[in-house]
């Protein structure tokens, strides 16, 4: 038997066999292992524009909201600051302010003084000027 | 050259990136997979490999530059891949690859994905004898077909030194054959 030649020979194969449909399912079996979150590019971007989008809007109507709160006059107002302030700067005068009280101011007002006669009678001693509280 | 610019920019692109990674697994699929198993031997280890190269393609494709042509990264990956391998398999068995690959190739006229007479398994066993450098470069140009110049692209390595490379190859499988 003479040397043995690659060249000499017909090409020899490597005699290796590849199972039946190996190559059809290949391409399936390889999409099923690559992740989702790789293979969603396309959804993803546009998620990402829409969540951008709705947190811009959001932002927006946060910002409008908190400039809408700022502007109102609030309800309830401090009656104690309040009374201070038309006691320093009003120019209404008392009679005037008199008038604009209603039933129901007038009923607030409204308040139970335990005072005893001799009480009374000391204060009217003391003070001279009696006539003027007739008057009032 | 167009048409491969043409084929990245869809690869790249991810609103066609799925279809084209489809059709480049269509084109490549096979030539890949005779590649690997030139160098793996066993048709599952093959299977194994060949998809792992895939997933890296498509997960490595957004670094590819294009500094050098599509096929040639795509082989180099599978090559690594391949290599990785059976370096592994050798370590796990605490043995080397050339070691590995000799046992692999014992048992291929059991395997049933392997139908090939005396003389392709004397050639199998042959080849498994060589440097892997010579191994692969063997593989590449006689079972393969490949040119020179697309060798020496994936393996980095010189038209030069790859024909030197195998035609030693081809000597000692010779001298193997002619012996055994």
């Amino acid at each position: 038997m003479g040397d043995f030649k690659l060249n000499n020979d017909s090409k020899i194969k490597t005699g290796f066999v590849v199972p039946g449909n190996y190559f059809d399912d290949l391409s399936q079996k390889v999409t099923a292992r690559i992740p989702q979150s790789q293979l969603k590019t396309i959804a993803l971007s546009h998620r990402k524009t829409w969540l951008f989008s709705a947190a811009a809007v959001l932002i927006f109507a946060i910002c409008i909201s908190i400039t809408f709160k700022s502007s109102v006059i609030p309800a309830e107002t401090d009656e104690a600051a309040l009374e201070n302030y038309i006691t320093l700067h009003s120019e209404i005068s008392e009679n005037d302010l008199v008038d604009l009280l209603d039933e129901q101011d007038i009923k607030k007002m409204d308040v139970s003084f335990d005072i005893e006669t001799k009480d009374i009678e000391d204060i009217l001693i003391q003070n001279t000027n009696v006539e003027q509280y007739l008057i009032d | 050259m167009e048409e491969e610019k043409a084929f990245i920019i869809e690869l790249l692109d991810p609103k066609t990136q799925n279809t084209a990674f489809q059709k480049l697994m269509s084109v490549y699929q096979k030539p890949l997979y005779y590649h690997i198993r030139n160098i793996v031997l066993n048709h599952d280890d093959s299977d194994d490999v060949l998809q792992n190269t895939f997933i890296k393609v498509f997960q490595y494709l957004k670094n590819f530059k294009g500094e050098s042509k599509l096929y040639s990264w795509i082989y180099r990956i599978a090559t690594n891949e391949a290599i990785t391998f059976i370096n592994n398999k050798a370590k796990k068995n605490n043995t080397t690859s050339e070691e590995i690959q000799l046992k692999i190739v014992s048992n291929l006229k059991a395997d049933v994905y392997f139908d090939g007479n005396e003389i392709q398994l004397k050639l199998q066993k042959a080849v498994a004898l060589l440097p892997e450098k010579q191994r692969l470069v063997f593989n590449m140009k006689y079972f393969q077909d490949m040119k020179y110049e697309e060798i020496s692209e994936i393996l980095g390595t010189s038209v030069g030194a790859l024909k030197a490379s195998y035609h030693h190859a081809v000597k000692k499988i010779e001298a193997f054959v002619t012996k055994n």
